[in-house]
């Protein structure tokens, strides 16, 4: 192995390219770390593309340079590119089919809930509208009072909380005989039919709990001395206490979402089905 | 580029194989790493409790972090420089000083996490903190692999060959290519990283 072999190897750049590149990365970092100082929320959306391209120039640069492609066999380019797509792909599916994007291919397929969590209360409203869930006089909702700062989690955070705070402060007195039509609003709203399949709601598909359909026949015989409304009580505020065989214990306590009124108005439905 | 192969056999591509290998290895990282980088996108802004990314992220710190994995990546290519230039010194001076580098990264990242931990963020905090962790833990990991290589790219150079009369000895250049690409890898990894993860927190 004489120097001769390797000095001839050794294409490309030379540590003044080398040093150059290094500086670019340098100031370009420097100048992208300026959004953690500077207020940039009146151009969100350019900032953030902005970053997201520079990012994929210093990306270029490092890979073209400190590792050679530019002046390398371009099969270590193709290679390395295909990883590349393969996981950008992976990312936009799994973005579609997640938290779909209107106009796009998934965006039909939403539930009202999922709607409610990355859109906010307005939007999953308008959407269950459109999917004839509700009428456009529309029923009550669980209580945001979450300043704009906060993040839609936070805001999710707030409203749970806040619902069961007025769960707990309410006397213990019986609301209103619960509203069928009302209760099938709140099954929807909360996306219990991504678990549980329902015949007449649409939607309500999953399979990851049991089937609702002939529910009121079977309520008051799965667990012996309790009744078809107690059981039913317990599987919203304790589902964990009896699970049906054959299914994973993964409910989870849903009666602090919603008001009293609406938790009467979920059981009279659910003593429809 | 034919050069390269010769001087390390005959390969069937006419690309030395370790080199098409390490490509390959990466190809498939960048998918490990997208899908966990999805996972931490689409979970953004959907936990529950807190503590929240702005309320632990210490945004001054990470850039000084950045800072310091991207000049390593700077000193590595030096470090391939001077293997190819068959310079002892240099050699062992830049692939030590990358490996440093790698290590104050390192130490930048577990400040972080116990400060993030004493913040009341763990792994199973919400799906911020399983996400974030996993996602830069990982990252982290792949970092730690990469320290132990170079040190022991560096100690190796402590051994006798007839190269170095005085002894010392520079491994052969294609090996520190391709530690070099790996190491350029994970520093390309944090680029997205820091960006995707940190600065996009700040702006949305």
């Amino acid at each position: 192995m004489s120097s001769d072999t390797h000095a001839a190897e050794h294409s490309g750049a030379s540590v003044r390219t080398y040093s150059w590149v290094a500086v670019f990365l340098a100031i370009v970092t420097a100048v992208e770390v300026v959004v953690l100082f500077v207020d940039v929320s009146a151009w969100k959306t350019l900032v953030l593309w902005s970053l997201y391209i520079i990012m994929a120039v210093k990306f270029a640069y490092v890979a073209a340079y400190f590792m050679h492609l530019l002046y390398d066999d371009k099969w270590y380019t193709i290679l390395f590119n295909i990883g590349l797509v393969i996981a950008l792909g992976t990312y936009v599916a799994l973005r579609l089919m997640i938290d779909p994007i209107d106009g796009l291919p998934g965006s039909k397929y939403r539930s009202v809930e999922s709607v409610e969590v990355f859109r906010g209360e307005e939007a999953a409203r308008a959407y269950a509208i459109e999917l004839g869930l509700e009428t456009a006089v529309a029923a009550e909702a669980p209580v945001p009072a979450a300043a704009d700062t906060e993040s839609p989690g936070e805001q999710l955070a707030d409203a749970q909380v806040a619902a069961a705070a007025a769960a707990v402060d309410e006397a213990p007195t019986p609301a209103a005989g619960g509203d069928p039509e009302a209760g099938a609003r709140v099954f929807t709203q909360l996306g219990c039919g991504s678990c549980h399949v329902v015949a007449d709601l649409p939607g309500a598909v999953g399979t990851i709990g049991p089937k609702l359909d002939g529910l009121a026949a079977i309520a008051g015989q799965r667990v012996p001395g309790q009744d078809a409304d107690a059981y039913l009580r317990e599987s919203i505020a304790d589902p964990n206490a009896f699970v049906v065989d054959g299914y994973m214990k993964v409910m989870p306590p849903m009666r602090g979402a919603m008001s009293d009124q609406q938790f009467e108005d979920l059981i009279a439905f659910l003593k429809t089905l | 580029m034919a050069q390269q192969a010769q001087a390390h056999g005959h390969s069937v591509t006419g690309m030395p194989n370790k080199k098409l290998m390490m490509w390959a290895f990466l190809a498939s990282d960048c998918m490990f790493f997208g899908s966990l980088l999805s996972t931490y996108l689409l979970y953004r802004g959907r936990a529950i409790v807190g503590p929240y990314p702005l309320d632990v992220f210490d945004a001054e710190i990470t850039t000084v972090s950045t800072f310091v994995l991207l000049m390593s990546s700077f000193l590595m290519v030096l470090a391939l420089h001077a293997a190819q230039e068959r310079k002892i010194k240099p050699f062992r001076l830049f692939t030590g000083l990358t490996a440093a580098f790698g290590l104050v990264f390192l130490s930048f990242q577990v400040y972080e996490f116990n400060h993030f931990i004493n913040e009341g963020l763990k792994l199973g905090t919400s799906v911020f903190g399983s996400s974030f962790y996993v996602l830069t833990g990982t990252h982290g990991v792949h970092v730690a692999i990469g320290v132990l290589w170079l040190l022991s790219l560096l100690a190796w150079s402590y051994g006798k060959s007839p190269e170095f009369p005085e002894g010392g000895r520079i491994p052969d250049p294609l090996d520190v290519e391709v530690a070099g690409l790996y190491w350029h890898f994970v520093d390309v990894v944090w680029i997205i990283l820091f960006t995707v993860v940190y600065l996009a927190e700040y702006v949305f």
